[in-house]
Order: C-alpha cells, then sequence, then structure tokens
C-alpha cells in the first residue's frame, strides 16, 4: 500500500498562464491540473499517468538539453572606479572593500580593476577626479562620502555610483528616496544625524565631570547645521554646553587645535568629514596631547587611538558596499537597489588612551561596550 | 515455400508480444508507483523544509519575546533606583539583541516609564501617553504581544512585540524590532542548491528574503498564485502544512514552492526550489525506469527470438524434409530430438519416407526392366529393318546401274519403253528402300542436323519443280507462294519434310488444289502446305504420324504409300527442333504446319549446290566391290560418264591391277564389307598407302548399322549408302576431284 499522499495542489494564477505560452517547454505550464491534486482514486490516476508518460519524455529530453552547455562568453574585465575624499583612512577602506568583493568570488585583475583617486581631504579636486573617471569609462564608481557621492553624481548621470558614509541620502538630494533611489546612485547611509544625539550623551555619560564640550566640525559639509542643531537640543537636556570649532580645509586644522588648546574644553566631539578621517591620526594625537577626552563616529578613530567612537562598522559598511557593486557588474540598475541603512551600531571604548590621560571611565559606561581596547 | 518464415514471425511475434506486453505492463506499474512515491517523497521534503524555516524564524521571534520576559520581572529597588537599574537592563538586553533598536517600559497606566534606543537619547518618565496603544492593549499577565509590520525610515520592516510582566501590577516591555534581522535566519536556510526561503506577512508585504533590497523596497507578493493560495486559506485552522506546488517564482523560473505558517505571528514561510532541481530524483529515479525498461524490453525481445527459432526449428526440418521428398530425395530423413508430439510427427514422417522409398524403389525397378524389355524390342526391329534395306540394297544397287545403262544405250522402239519401265520401277523401289534406310537412320540417331541460314525460297523451288507436273496430271491446282525469308535449319532435312507433306497432300488429295506457303510469326516462318484432300479426323491426327499407320480410307490409291512419309516427318521435326502440327476438317482438306527459325541473311545452300558439276574425262577410279553385281553396274555407270576404272574385289587383287596398268588412281571407291574381314577403309587406306596418301576415297555400303556409320564417320571417308544413286554418285566425285582431297565429314 502507498503511503498516505499529502494533499497536493497546483496553483495557477491567470498571468502565469498567459506567461506559460513563452514557457510552454516545461511540461507543467500548460496542464491544468498537473496531477498534484486533490481528485477521486481513479481520475487521478488517469491524469497521473498521463503526467507521468509526460514527465518520462521531459526527463530523457532535459538530459539531452543538458549536453549542450552553454558557451561563456569572453567579456571585457570590468573597470571599478574608487572615488576617496581621504587618504588615511582610504586604504583600510578600500581594504575592506576589496575583502568585500573577495568574498564575492572577484580576483582583482581577473574579474576586475581598480580604478582608485584619492583627494587626499581636499574635497576641491572631486569634481576633476570623477570626470576623469568617467573619461575612463568606467563600470561602476564607488564614491563613499557625500563630497565624492555629489562630485560623481555631477559627472554622469550614466554610470552607476555606489556610496557609503552618507548620513542623508534624500536630504542631501542622492536619491529621491530610500526603498527606491530613482536615479544612477544607491549605496549605504550612516544615520549620523540620528546619532549625534546617542554621541552627545554618550560623551557626558563617559565624561561625567565634562561641562564644555567643543565640537570639531565642517561647516562646508551640507549636514553640519542640522547636526550641530541636533546636539544642541541634546546638550540643553543634559546641560551641558557646546562650542564648536570649524575646519573647512587641510591647512585648518592646525589653527582649530590651537584654538582648542586655548579654550581648553573638557570633552571633544569630532563629527564625520573627510578632513578628519585623513588625519585622523594627527587629531587623536593632538587630542591626547592635550588630554582630551573624545568621541569619534568610526571606529578607526579609536583604533589610531582615540578614546571612544559610536558608528556603523566601516568594515561592515564597505564589505556591504562591495555587495552593490557586485550586484551592479551583474546587471541590477542602481534605481532598483534599495538604499540601505546601518542596523548595527558599535560602541567602542579604548581604555588604554583612557589610561594614557589619566582618566577613568565609570564602569557603567565601560559595561556598555561593543567592544573595548585595552 | 517461403512460408515457414512466416511461422517464425508469427512465433516471435505471439512470444516476443507477450513479452513485451509483460515487460511494459511491470515496468509502467512499477515505473507509476515508484514516481508517485518520489512525487510525494519530494513535496514532503518541500514541505518539511517549509515547516523547518517556519520553526526557525517563528523561533527567532519567539526568542526575543521569552527575553524579554526577565526584563519585566519585579525589582528590589523602587522610584528611581529601579528605573536606572531597569535602564542598565535594558542596555545589556539591547546589547544582547541587536534586533531591537528601542525598548521602552509602560507603567499599568500607559505611561513610558524609561526608553533606551540605539539612535536616540536615553529618557525617563518622558510621560509620553501609550494607553491606547495596541502594544499596550494587547499582552497580559504574561503574555506576548506581537504587533503588525510597520516600516521605519522608509525602508525598514519592524515589529512591535510587548510583553507584559507575570504580575498584575509588573510593567509592559515595549520593544521595536527591526525585522531586518530575519536576514540572518533566512539567508542561512538552504533548500538544495538554488532554492530559496522567504517570509511574508499577512498582507503579503515581504518581511524577509535572502535578497534585502526586494524587502527594503517594500516588495508586496500578494499576487504570486503560492502566496495567494497560502494567505487565501480562511481560518488559521485549515493553514496547516499541507500543499507543495509547481508554480512560477517571483522572478518568472518555475519552482517547487512548500509554505508553511508561524501563525503566533499570522506570518506565512514559503520555500522555492527550481523545479528542475527539485524534481532531479524524480528524473532520476523516470530514467533509471526507462533504462530498466529498455534492458528489460532487449532482453525480452532477444529470449522470444531464440525460442520462436527454437520452437520453429523442427517444424523447419520437418519442412525441408517435405521438400526433400518431393524433390525426389528419398533417402532423406528428419532429425527431430524434442521430445514430443513434433518428434512422434518427425519418426512417423520418416517411416512415411522409408515405405516410399521401398515402393518407390520397385515401381523404378519395374520401369526399368520394362524400359530395357521395349529398347531391346525396338533395338530388333532397328536390326531387322537395316539388315532387311541392306539384303536388298546390293541387288537393287546393281538393277539401277544397269537399268541406268541400258537406257543410255540404243534400243528398238519397244525395248526402250520396257526398259525405261524398269528404270522406273528400280527408282520407285530405291525410293522405297531409301525411304527405310531413312527411318532406320532416324531411329539409329545417326542423323546430325547441319544447321545453315538459307532462303526459303531455296527449298520451294525444288518443291514447285518436283510436283508441279504430277499435280497437274492429277488433275490439281498447285500453287506455291513464294517468299523471301531465310531460314535456319538444314536445307536438306527440311527439304525432306516439306517434301513429304507435299507429296501426302498430292497422293490423297482426288481433286481441288495444293498451297504451300509461308508465313512470318515472331521470329518463325510457318512453312504451311493445305489440300483439300478428305481431311483426317481429330482421333487420328496423332496416329498418322506412327509408322507404317494409314488411314482406313476407302478411296485411297493402296499402292502409293507405305505410311512411312509422316513417321520421317515426325522424326526429322524432332531432330531439327521444328513443330509440326495439323489441322484438317474431314471432308474439307488439312494444313500442314512446319515451324522453322528465321535465319539471318540469305545464303545459298552449300550441299545443295555442290551437285552437278562434270568429272574430268579420263579420270582413273578405282573400285574394290566383293559384289561382281554391284560392281559391274558402277563400272558401267562410271565408264559412262567418261572415267576409267581399275575393278577389283580386293584390295591385293586392286594392287596388282593398278600395277598392271601402271597409272596411279585418282579416286578410290571401295564397298565397306569386301570379302574376309577386309573392310573398305583397310581397301582405301592400302591404296593409299602403296600410292599417294593424297588419293581421294569413298565407301560405299548396303550396311547403314550403327557400327558402320560409326567406324565409316571415324575413318574420314564419305560414306554412300547402296543402292547409291547415279546421280548422288557423280556429284560427289565431281566434287572430290575437284577439290582433290579426301572429303571428309566435318560433324
Amino acid at each position: 500500500m502507498l503511503p498516505t499522499r499529502p494533499r497536493l495542489r497546483h496553483t495557477t494564477t491567470a498571468t502565469a498562464r498567459k506567461k506559460a505560452g513563452l514557457i510552454s517547454s516545461y511540461p507543467f505550464a500548460n496542464r491544468r491540473a498537473i496531477g498534484w491534486s486533490i481528485k477521486g482514486p481513479r481520475v487521478v490516476a488517469i491524469e497521473n499517468m498521463k503526467e507521468f508518460v509526460v514527465t518520462v519524455a521531459l526527463a530523457f529530453a532535459s538530459l539531452l538539453s543538458a549536453g549542450a552547455a552553454d558557451a561563456q562568453e569572453t567579456r571585457r574585465i570590468p573597470r571599478v572606479g574608487f572615488l576617496a575624499a581621504s587618504h588615511a583612512s582610504g586604504d583600510q577602506i578600500v581594504q575592506a572593500f576589496m575583502r568585500g568583493l573577495r568574498e564575492r568570488g572577484y580576483v582583482e585583475g581577473r574579474d576586475f580593476v581598480l580604478e582608485r583617486r584619492s583627494a587626499e581631504g581636499r574635497v576641491e579636486l572631486l569634481p576633476a577626479m570623477a570626470n576623469e573617471l568617467v573619461k575612463l569609462n568606467v563600470d561602476v564608481i564607488v564614491a563613499p562620502p557625500i563630497s565624492s557621492a555629489l562630485a560623481a553624481q555631477k559627472a554622469t548621470r550614466r554610470i552607476p555610483i555606489v556610496f557609503a558614509l552618507v548620513s542623508d541620502p534624500v536630504g542631501s538630494g542622492l536619491v529621491s528616496s530610500l526603498s527606491r533611489p530613482g536615479g544612477n546612485i544607491t549605496g549605504l547611509s550612516t544615520r549620523s544625524d540620528d546619532l549625534i544625539a546617542k554621541m552627545v550623551e554618550m560623551l557626558s555619560e563617559a565624561v561625567p565631570s565634562a561641562i564644555r564640550i567643543a565640537v570639531l566640525l565642517n561647516p562646508a559639509e551640507p549636514l553640519t547645521e542640522t547636526l550641530w542643531k541636533r546636539s544642541e537640543v541634546t546638550a540643553r537636556a543634559l546641560k551641558v554646553r557646546l562650542e564648536r570649532f570649524e575646519v573647512r580645509t587641510n591647512e585648518d586644522l592646525e589653527r582649530a587645535f590651537g584654538h582648542i588648546a586655548k579654550r581648553r574644553p573638557d570633552a571633544l566631539i569630532v563629527l564625520t568629514d573627510p578632513i578628519f578621517l585623513s588625519h585622523r591620526e594627527r587629531i587623536v594625537r593632538e587630542v591626547a596631547d592635550m588630554r582630551l577626552p573624545a568621541i569619534y563616529s568610526f571606529g578607526n578613530f579609536t583604533e589610531a587611538g582615540g578614546l571612544i567612537s559610536y558608528g556603523v562598522d566601516l568594515n561592515a559598511t564597505f564589505a556591504r558596499a562591495a555587495g552593490y557593486v557586485d550586484r551592479i557588474l551583474r546587471g541590477a540598475k542602481p534605481s532598483d537597489l534599495p538604499v540601505e541603512q546601518p542596523a548595527r551600531f558599535e560602541l567602542v571604548v579604548n581604555l588604554k588612551a583612557a589610561a594614557r590621560m589619566g582618566l577613568t571611565i565609570p564602569r557603567a559606561f565601560e559595561l556598555r561596550a561593543d567592544r573595548v581596547i585595552e | 515455400m517461403k512460408r515457414s518464415g512466416r511461422l517464425f514471425r508469427k512465433y516471435l511475434g505471439l512470444i516476443g508480444g507477450l513479452a513485451i506486453t509483460l515487460v511494459l505492463t511491470v515496468e509502467l506499474i512499477e515505473g507509476y508507483f515508484s514516481y508517485e512515491e518520489q512525487k510525494i517523497s519530494v513535496a514532503t521534503l518541500a514541505q518539511e523544509k517549509a515547516s523547518a524555516a517556519a520553526v526557525r524564524i517563528g523561533q527567532f521571534v519567539q526568542d526575543i519575546a521569552n527575553q524579554m520576559v526577565w526584563i519585566t520581572l519585579p525589582q528590589l529597588e523602587s522610584g528611581e533606583d529601579a528605573l536606572k537599574r531597569r535602564r542598565f537592563e535594558f542596555r545589556n538586553f539591547l546589547r544582547q539583541v541587536p534586533a531591537i533598536t528601542d525598548i521602552r517600559q509602560l507603567d499599568r497606566t500607559g505611561r513610558e516609564q524609561l526608553l533606551v534606543s540605539r539612535l536616540e537619547r536615553d529618557t525617563f518618565n518622558s510621560g509620553n501617553d501609550f494607553s491606547n496603544d495596541p502594544a499596550f492593549l494587547g499582552p497580559h499577565g504574561g503574555s506576548t504581544y506581537f504587533g503588525p509590520i510597520h516600516i521605519r525610515g522608509q525602508t525598514e520592516p519592524y515589529m512591535t512585540v510587548a510583553v507584559s510582566g507575570p504580575r498584575s501590577d509588573s510593567a509592559i516591555a515595549v520593544a521595536e524590532v527591526n525585522l531586518r534581522f530575519i536576514w540572518d535566519v533566512i539567508s542561512q536556510i538552504r533548500v538544495g542548491q538554488t532554492g530559496q526561503a522567504y517570509v511574508v506577512g499577512s498582507d503579503g508585504r515581504l518581511i524577509a528574503h535572502p535578497e534585502l533590497s526586494l524587502v527594503l523596497r517594500n516588495t508586496n507578493y500578494s499576487d504570486l498564485a503560492q502566496v495567494k493560495a497560502a494567505l487565501g486559506k480562511p481560518t488559521q485552522q485549515d493553514r496547516r502544512v499541507d500543499a507543495a506546488t509547481v508554480v512560477q517564482s517571483a522572478t518568472g523560473g518555475w519552482v517547487l514552492a512548500a509554505y508553511a505558517p508561524i501563525t503566533t505571528l499570522g506570518w506565512t514561510v514559503f520555500v522555492e526550489e527550481p523545479v528542475e532541481e527539485a524534481l532531479a530524483p524524480l528524473y532520476a529515479s523516470l530514467l533509471r525506469i526507462g533504462i530498466l525498461l529498455l534492458l528489460a524490453l532487449a532482453l525480452a525481445v532477444a529470449g522470444s527470438y531464440i525460442l520462436a527459432r527454437r520452437m520453429v526449428a523442427p517444424i523447419t526440418a520437418l519442412e525441408r524434409g517435405a521438400q526433400e521428398l518431393a524433390a525426389g530425395v528419398l533417402d532423406h530423413r528428419v532429425s527431430v530430438h524434442t521430445g514430443d508430439e513434433l518428434e512422434t510427427l518427425a519418426d512417423r514422417f520418416n517411416y512415411m519416407a522409408d515405405r516410399l522409398d521401398e515402393s518407390y524403389s520397385e515401381l523404378e525397378h519395374k520401369v526399368v526392366r520394362r524400359t530395357l524389355e521395349l529398347e531391346m524390342a525396338n533395338r530388333a526391329k532397328s536390326r531387322f529393318l537395316a539388315v532387311a534395306s541392306h539384303d536388298l540394297r546390293q541387288p537393287m544397287h546393281a538393277l539401277g546401274l544397269f537399268s541406268s545403262r541400258l537406257s543410255s544405250k540404243p534400243l528398238p522402239h519397244d525395248i526402250r519403253r520396257l526398259a525405261q519401265q524398269i528404270e522406273a520401277s528400280v527408282v520407285a523401289l530405291g525410293n522405297l528402300l531409301d525411304t527405310l534406310l531413312d527411318m532406320s537412320k532416324l531411329d539409329a540417331g545417326a542423323v546430325a542436323p547441319e544447321m545453315a541460314d538459307f532462303p526459303v525460297s531455296d527449298i520451294l523451288d525444288r518443291i514447285e519443280g518436283s510436283f508441279r507436273a504430277s499435280a497437274l496430271a492429277k488433275g490439281l491446282k498447285f500453287r506455291v507462294v513464294h517468299s523471301s525469308a531465310s531460314v535456319r535449319s538444314d536445307p536438306v532435312l527440311l527439304e525432306r519434310i516439306v517434301l513429304n507433306l507435299v507429296s501426302n497432300a498430292v497422293r490423297y488429295t482426288a481433286r481441288g488444289s495444293i498451297v504451300v506457303g509461308c508465313r512470318r510469326r515472331n521470329a518463325c516462318i510457318r512453312i504451311e502446305v493445305w489440300d483439300t484432300g478428305s481431311g483426317i479426323p481429330l482421333d487420328f491426327q496423332r496416329d498418322i504420324f506412327r509408322e507404317f499407320y494409314q488411314l482406313p480410307n476407302p478411296g485411297r490409291d493402296g499402292e502409293k504409300g507405305m505410311g512411312l512419309g509422316l513417321a520421317i516427318v515426325d522424326r526429322l521435326s524432332r531432330v531439327l527442333d521444328h513443330p509440326v502440327r495439323v489441322e484438317s476438317t474431314p471432308g474439307r482438306g488439312s494444313v500442314f504446319v512446319v515451324e522453322v527459325p528465321l535465319g539471318k541473311s540469305r545464303q545459298t545452300a552449300a550441299r545443295a549446290d555442290a551437285i552437278g558439276a562434270g568429272i574430268a574425262r579420263g579420270t582413273l577410279v578405282a573400285l574394290i566391290d566383293g559384289n561382281a553385281l554391284a560392281r559391274d553396274g558402277a563400272r558401267g555407270a562410271l565408264e559412262d560418264w567418261g572415267c576409267e576404272v581399275i575393278a577389283a574385289v580386293s584390295l591385293g587383287e586392286m594392287l596388282s591391277r593398278i600395277a598392271e596398268r601402271g597409272r596411279e588412281p585418282d579416286i578410290i571407291i571401295s564397298d565397306y564389307h569386301l570379302d574376309g574381314e577386309e573392310t573398305g577403309i583397310e581397301a582405301i587406306e592400302g591404296v593409299r598407302a602403296a600410292y599417294s596418301a593424297g588419293i581421294p576415297g569413298v565407301l560405299i555400303s548396303g550396311d547403314t548399322t550403327p557400327a558402320v556409320l560409326q567406324a565409316a564417320e571415324s575413318s574420314g571417308y564419305v560414306l554412300l549408302s547402296k543402292p547409291v544413286r547415279p546421280m548422288k554418285l557423280r556429284a560427289l566425285l565431281s566434287h572430290l576431284m575437284r577439290t582433290h582431297e579426301s572429303y571428309r565429314i566435318t560433324s
């Protein structure tokens, strides 16, 4: 006796039936009931017998057709443009990106060629570099921060662009909506604007004595004012005072630190900017020299000796950016790829740095850290 | 006879058909059930995958809810401390569960007491009122509330999970769960090689999919057939795991889809596997069945072939035996050892063949004996005829020569008349003897036709010349229709046939006319002889060709025939292979027809031409004959033709006579039978040996027995049979003298 047959059911929508004409080679396509249906035993037997015969024929046919292997066409090696605004961070970011591609089976030189342009913090160079990449007719441009992405967007409406470190892609005019970007550009947002309040809170929690907190920012960045306003709101709630120190170019940096040294704040918040990323080692060193507790947006600052960082994991972000590139190289349109928002944020605390500057991080705060550098 | 193959084919068809039908039936039934089982197992497997996926995803969400129970437990502290304590717990909880973005605690009135977020500043006692929120109204007394899916930040699917503490005064923890984290689970679910699983909410919205962008794009799958089917189930109760369907996936490919509901959440987990992959074991089993079927069929065919062969073999043997028997091979025996009815049949057959062989050999024996008797009788008759004609021949020969000589002498009128009558009688007698001689020659098989192409008119001309006068004398109209056709035949023998027929016609026709003519029929010439005689009744038309047979005709002139004419015609027609037929209406007349093949061109008959030239005067003829009469007759005739003759009775006498004469003879004529044991051949050879080997020789014999004919033929000398007609002898001599060499029979 047969085991009890699970009740099988076949469903075909009207559209599927219409499409069946195109794929009529598939036996079930143009059959009303394919036997996976509930019927009287006799009817099922006849129905199934017919189906059986059809399937036998199909099995042989598919066996024969399997012999004809489809020839892989040899195509040119795709070129991936990488438009970095900073340089010091560039290496680590690029490594993370390349690792992401490797994990997806790409081998440099065989499956892709990387065309790398780096503005080294001098954002004014980016448009020319973007045009250069467009002239090279690369297949995709990875333009991580907002300044690179905007430069690339200005340079081409054709070549797909992937951004990775943009805080508010809609607000900055890169995409029309997160779920449906619409143009030739998509990527990953950092939600730094959402996180600023959290950063203020964390800093004051890590350094409860801090009353005057300095904010290092680049007013040329489109989001800076928004961030400043949000942080002020939080500061008022937490009863701390914020002071802004502006840096527009690499050269401004020394002057800004001169000001900070003069003002002697209790703590420092460093906002996201290519200039800061490019000079993170120097910033971290200067801050340490001033024994100034500071919070940054990216883990690579704490890795370079910074005290605290809270934000997206850069490695994970660029691995995901590699995923976008992979899908674009496989034919996906950027307009169909929604902007991914970060779901994981990383709180990194560098106890070594704390010890060096003679700072004691409260135990409660230390316990919150996702990663502790000791 | 070719029917034996049919029996084999019939057996082969029968056995093979049966075997193939059996094999097909068994294999197809087997294949069908195996296919069904495979199908069920494939479907079951798909369902199990779906169920497993549903369990894992359900577990993922349930785990969050279960862990939330811990942070709703009552606390030691109270007031501010309690909240701070709780914040610590919440923060730890957020570290533990990355999927939760915010978590808040509501008091029993629905006021927010605490909010801990990954994005926002933590807040205490914000006073926000959640008392109308389903998240607050949902859970009571330790139960869990799962809210509907909602979207945050345009792309992220979120779900609110609320858990109330176990006591009635317990706080309620409300967590915002980022459902993107289900991706971690769903992307790890392996469905075959390329299959995938995805989760759809109760409204058809895609909650989780290995392709994250589909989720971020807020895809709705409620139009997909399988989703429609799954969501279309009216009640939760019916949404058991019960279906695996072949449908089109969202990307258009055909997939085997199964689904399983997560009843606590109202979601449905779908697993889809491309049909080629899902049904691969099905195809493999079909292929296996197919190969087995082919093998079994091949075996069945081979088996039935051998079986049919073995069944047919004894029958074929019997058939061949019967065929051999029919062909006369009576000692053929059938060998069949099947140990059944067929062997019995073969034994019976062999027994029958034994009996047949016996009776046949008995019969054959009788036939041989009877034939021998008949042959002996026939030979006796031939011998009698030959001897009789030989004995008659010698005096006839002499008589002919004498009467010829007599007629050529100047005689008184009345004696001349007498001499002429004697000569006529001698000629008639000679003809009669010739006929008898011919008959005996033909019976002895000593006549070999010499076929040649010649105009038929040669014969017709002579016939006309021979019979016109006698026919007119009888008061008959005689007409010969001439023809330009050539025939292929022996001119002498054919002329003899026609001559006999015309002579009969003239003889047996009292009044009316005789017509001789030719008709062309395909490759033949029909020589026809028409008469208006008394006709031959149908019953006798065969008999008239028998020797000495004469129609009982009262009006017939009995003196004129011996009844041998048609007998000779019959024998000649066989020798020449010219069919002779007769048609006759009694009282109206008869027609005799000889069919002769057409010849190639007109040629004059060589043999007919040879007659008639003269012999040089003074030719010296050596004549050896033991019979004085015959010798003197011949001598007279030869001398009449201007020859000089040396006559002798033996070789010895001849040699001495030639020596006397002192001249070498130009030609030697010798009787075959000389005195003593000497033959004519020896005599001729003797003279030639003494003088010249080039001297032509002619044999004359009254004895035409086969032995004599044989000896003459092998010696190479021409043999003339007695009585020799003077004209014939003369023609031969003139021919020999002209060629001056032995006339050799070329046959």
